[in-house]
C-alpha cells in the first residue's frame, strides 16, 4: 500500500478547542426476558473518554464486539448513552432539544462499512443526495443542485449528469462508497465518523477511498473518527490510535509511538496478528492470546483482558480495574504493567 | 416503470390479464359516464313504472342469431310517431275525430309474450273516447275494446278476459295466430286502428302500442322488466372500486401498522400484535352479516368493515418479519444519522423497500374482495340501492332463474365476475414472477 503522508497536526490542534469531547460514556443495552423482566445489561460501552480536535483523525481499533460501532452510534445519537456526557463544540448533547439534535446531526457525517446497504436501493443518486438536505431544511432547488454538483466533484463521481438518475445497484462498490461519502459531506459537516469504510471494498479501491477522505479532511478541516480492525490502513491515515477492548479504551497513543512500541499486551497481540505478505511468516509462530473476547454482560473483574493476558499480575489484574497510566506524553495505557512508569 | 412494462410484455398471460382489466375499466368508465349514478339508481329502483315498455324475463336479443325460429323482439308504436298515419276530422262543437293507424311488421316465428296499450290524454272535463281495432295481415278486423281515457290509462290486452273468450286463446296468441295454422303466428304487416274522439277544443289523446317480445337488448331483462344491461354495466365500477379500495386500503394500512410496530418496537409492537391476534380469530363473514342485518347494508359501510378487519391477519405478521429485516439495513441507520424522523423513515424508507414485492399480492387480492361483495349480495346483504353483479345473482336466485330456464340471468353476472377474477389473477401471477425473480424458473 502506498504511503499517504500525514503532517503531524496534533500539536497545533491541541491548542484549539476540541470539536468533540466524550466524558465517561456508558451505553448499556437492557436484556429482558419475555419482554418484561430485566435480566441484566450488555455493557457495550463502559466508561470511554476522549477529545477530538478539528482536522484530526482518530483511529479506533479493536476486535469485533469490543464496542467500536456502539461508540460511533452513541456519538451519532442512534443509541442514547446510559451515563456520561458528549460535548460537541462545547455544547452538552443531553441538553439539546429536537431542533438542536437536528442541527448537531447535520454537523456529522456517517460513513458505513457496507456501501450498498447504506444506500436505499429504491432511490436514485439525486434523491439520495437530496434527502439529507430536505430533512435539514434546505429546500431551495438551486441550492440542492449546487451542493450536489460540489460534493460529486469532490468525491470524483464524474460525469455528474450520468450518475444522477442511477440507482445504487448500477454503481460499483467503490462508486457506492464515494456516493456514501458524498452524502455524508453534503451538509458540510465538521466531523466524519467512518465505521470501517473500506473493509468491504476491493483492495485496489481502498487506497483511493482513504486518499479521498484525507483530501476532504484537508479541504474542510474535518475531524474524523476512523473505526477499523484493519491495522494496515491505520498507520497511513491517523494521528492518534485508540485501542478498545471489552467496551473500554485500553490504550491511547500517537500513531508513530504506537507503531514503534505498543504498550498494552492486547495491543501487542493485535499487532502481532496483523498479517504481512511475507514468505518468512511461514516459519514464524504468531503468539496470539488464546481465549475469547469477554462477555459484556458479566465482564471479568479487574482488567478485562486478564483471563487472556500472559503478563498477568495475580491479585492485582484480576481484582482492580487499571486506570490510565501515561507512559509518555502522547501515549497512555490502562494496564497495571505501567503503574511505575506513570 | 418502463422496465416493468417491458417485462410484462414477456408474459402473455399478463398481457391478457391487463387487457381484461383495461376492458373492465373501460366498461366502468363508460357505465359511469353513460348512466350517471342517480340515473342508474332510478332505473334500478324504478321497477315497473320505469320499465313499462320492456318485457319480463326476456333473453338477450342476440340469441336470435342462434335460433332457427326467430323469436320476436319488442315492438313499440306510438301515435305521436312521425310514421303514424293520422286523420283528423272536425265534427263541430269542439268534437274531433282523431284516428291513427299504428302499423308494424311482424316476421317472427313465435308469439309475443304480452300486449299492452298505454294512453295519455289531456282534457278539461270530458274524457276522450278511444276505440281500438286490430287488423291482421290477412285483413281480419278484430275490435279490441272501447274506453274512456283518463290522463294516464293502460289497457293490458293480454289480461282482457273477454277478448280472450272471444278469441278462444290468450290475446297475444289469438291476435297473431295464423287461422290456417294456429300454432304459428301469421307473418306480415299488422295494424292497430286507434279511433279517438275528443270532446273539447285542444283536448288530445295518444296511444302507444307495445308488443312485448321474447328477447330484449344486450343482456335481457329480469322479473321486474329491468334491462340487465344497466346492472351489468354498473356492476363493473362498483366491483372494481370495491375490490381495489378494499385490497389496497387494507394492504397499505396493514403495511403501515407493521412498519410502525417494527420501527417503534416495545409496547407499540406488543399492542399491535395482541390486537392482531384478537382480530384474527374474528370471523369476517358472520360479522358482515350482522352488520348488514343490524346496522347498514350500504356498500360503503361494508367496505369500511372489510378494510378494518382485513388490516389484521397473517399479513401483518409476514410484513412484520420483512420489516424486521429492513429495519436493520444500513440505509435506515444512515437516515437516522442525517436526522430523518420516524414518519419519514416509515413512509419513505421502510415501506418503499417492500412495496414492489407486495404489489402482486394486492393485485391477486382484488378479485377476492370482488367475490366477497358478490357473496354478500347473494346472501341478501348487498347494497339495497346500487346495482351490482351480486345483486343480479341474488335476484336470479330468489326468482328461481335456473328452474325457469333464465340461465342468462345467472351466467351474465357470473361470467363478468369470473372475467374480473381471471384478469387480476393472471396479471398478479405474472407480476409475482417479475418481482420475485426466484419464481422465474418455474
Amino acid at each position: 500500500m502506498p504511503s499517504v503522508a500525514v503532517k503531524p497536526k496534533q500539536e497545533q490542534a491541541k491548542a484549539k478547542k476540541p470539536v468533540l469531547k466524550v466524558e465517561d460514556l456508558h451505553t448499556y443495552f437492557e436484556v429482558r426476558r419475555m419482554g418484561f423482566f430485566k435480566v441484566g445489561d450488555v455493557r457495550a460501552l463502559d466508561g470511554v473518554s476522549f477529545e477530538l480536535y478539528p482536522g484530526e483523525t482518530i483511529s479506533i481499533v479493536g476486535e469485533s464486539g469490543c464496542g467500536k460501532s456502539t461508540l460511533a452510534k452513541t456519538i451519532l445519537g442512534i443509541h442514547r448513552p446510559t451515563k456520561g456526557k458528549i460535548y460537541f463544540d462545547g455544547q452538552d448533547l443531553s441538553t439539546l432539544d429536537k431542533d438542536g439534535w437536528k442541527k448537531y446531526r447535520s454537523n456529522l457525517g456517517y460513513i458505513m462499512q457496507d456501501p450498498y446497504g447504506a444506500l436505499p436501493p429504491f432511490m436514485t443518486v439525486k434523491r439520495i443526495l437530496e434527502e439529507p438536505m430536505k430533512i435539514n431544511g434546505i429546500t431551495d432547488k438551486k441550492e440542492h443542485a449546487k451542493r450536489i454538483r460540489q460534493v460529486l466533484e469532490e468525491v470524483k463521481l464524474a460525469p455528474i449528469e450520468d450518475f444522477l438518475p442511477k440507482f445504487p445497484h448500477m454503481l460499483s462498490g467503490g462508486q457506492q462508497q464515494r456516493l456514501v461519502i458524498a452524502r455524508a459531506m453534503i451538509l458540510e459537516p465538521k466531523m466524519l465518523i467512518a465505521d470501517e469504510p473500506v473493509s468491504m471494498l476491493d483492495a485496489s479501491v481502498r487506497v483511493e477511498i482513504l486518499q479521498l477522505l484525507q483530501g476532504l479532511q484537508r479541504k474542510h478541516n474535518l475531524a474524523i473518527i476512523y473505526i477499523t480492525h484493519d491495522l494496515s490502513t491505520v498507520r497511513y491515515f491517523s494521528e492518534r490510535i485508540f485501542t478498545m477492548y471489552g467496551a473500554k479504551i485500553i490504550e491511547k497513543s500517537a500513531t508513530k509511538a504506537l507503531l514503534h512500541e505498543p504498550l498494552h499486551p492486547y495491543t501487542k497481540a493485535l499487532f502481532e496478528a496483523t498479517s504481512d505478505p511475507d514468505a518468512e511468516n511461514l516459519k514464524t509462530f504468531k503468539d496470539v492470546p488464546a481465549g475469547e473476547p469477554p462477555s459484556l454482560m458479566n465482564p471479568p473483574a479487574g482488567c478485562r483482558f486478564h483471563p487472556r493476558c500472559k503478563y498477568i499480575i495475580k491479585g492485582l489484574c484480576d481484582r482492580e480495574i487499571p486506570p490510565e497510566f501515561a507512559a509518555r506524553s502522547d501515549h497512555s495505557a490502562a494496564c497495571w504493567l505501567y503503574k511505575d512508569r506513570a | 416503470m418502463k422496465n416493468l412494462m417491458r417485462q410484462i410484455k414477456n408474459y402473455p398471460s399478463a398481457v391478457a390479464g391487463l387487457a381484461i382489466i383495461l376492458l373492465l375499466v373501460a366498461l366502468a368508465i363508460y357505465a359511469v359516464t353513460a348512466i350517471p349514478y342517480n340515473e342508474a339508481v332510478r332505473l334500478w329502483r324504478g321497477g315497473d313504472n320505469v320499465w313499462l315498455e320492456t318485457p319480463r324475463n326476456a333473453r338477450p336479443a342476440w340469441f336470435n342469431w342462434f335460433y332457427k325460429e326467430k323469436k320476436p323482439v319488442t315492438i313499440v308504436r306510438r301515435t305521436t310517431d312521425e310514421s303514424a298515419q293520422k286523420t283528423e276530422l272536425d265534427l263541430g262543437g269542439g268534437v274531433f275525430i282523431k284516428d291513427t293507424i299504428l302499423e308494424f311488421d311482424f316476421n317472427y316465428d313465435d308469439f309475443p309474450t304480452e300486449l299492452a296499450i298505454f294512453f295519455t290524454a289531456s282534457f278539461q272535463a270530458a274524457r276522450p273516447n278511444m276505440n281500438l281495432v286490430w287488423v291482421t295481415p290477412d285483413g281480419r278486423e278484430i275490435p279490441l275494446t272501447e274506453l274512456q281515457v283518463r290522463a294516464n290509462e293502460s289497457y293490458r290486452v293480454s289480461q282482457d278476459s273477454r277478448l280472450e273468450r272471444r278469441l278462444g286463446a290468450k290475446p297475444e296468441i289469438g291476435l297473431f295466430a295464423d287461422p290456417n295454422n294456429p300454432g304459428k303466428p301469421l307473418k306480415g304487416t299488422y295494424q292497430l286502428r286507434a279511433e279517438g274522439m275528443v270532446f273539447e277544443e285542444g283536448s288530445t289523446v295518444d296511444a302507444s302500442l307495445v308488443v312485448y317480445g321474447q328477447l330484449h337488448g344486450l343482456a335481457g331483462t329480469d322479473h321486474r322488466r329491468r334491462d340487465l344491461t344497466v346492472a351489468l354495466l354498473w356492476g363493473a365500477p362498483v366491483a372494481l372500486s370495491f375490490g381495489m379500495i378494499a385490497a389496497v386500503g387494507s394492504s397499505l394500512t396493514t403495511m403501515m401498522l407493521a412498519a410502525a410496530a417494527v420501527w417503534f418496537g416495545g409496547w407499540v409492537d406488543w399492542t399491535i400484535r395482541r390486537i392482531n391476534e384478537i382480530v384474527m380469530i374474528l370471523p369476517l363473514l358472520p360479522i358482515l352479516i350482522m352488520i348488514g342485518l343490524f346496522y347498514s347494508r350500504s356498500i360503503w359501510s361494508i367496505l369500511g368493515v372489510v378494510i378494518a378487519l382485513g388490516i389484521f391477519g397473517s399479513g401483518i405478521l409476514s410484513y412484520r418479519s420483512m420489516f424486521l429485516q429492513v429495519r436493520e439495513s444500513g440505509y435506515i441507520e444512515a437516515a437516522r444519522a442525517y436526522g430523518a424522523g420516524n414518519g419519514r423513515i416509515i413512509f419513505r424508507y421502510m415501506i418503499p423497500r417492500i412495496l414492489p414485492v407486495l404489489i402482486p399480492g394486492f393485485v391477486i387480492q382484488v378479485p377476492s374482495y370482488v367475490f366477497l361483495e358478490a357473496t354478500l349480495s347473494v346472501l341478501g346483504l348487498g347494497d339495497p340501492v346500487l346495482p351490482t353483479w351480486g345483486k343480479i345473482l341474488s335476484d336470479a336466485q330468489s326468482n328461481g332463474a335456473l328452474m325457469n330456464g333464465y340461465f342468462y340471468w345467472v351466467l351474465e353476472p357470473a361470467a363478468l365476475l369470473m372475467l374480473a377474477g381471471l384478469g387480476f389473477v393472471m396479471l398478479g401471477f405474472a407480476l409475482d414472477r417479475i418481482f420475485n425473480p426466484r419464481l422465474r424458473g418455474l
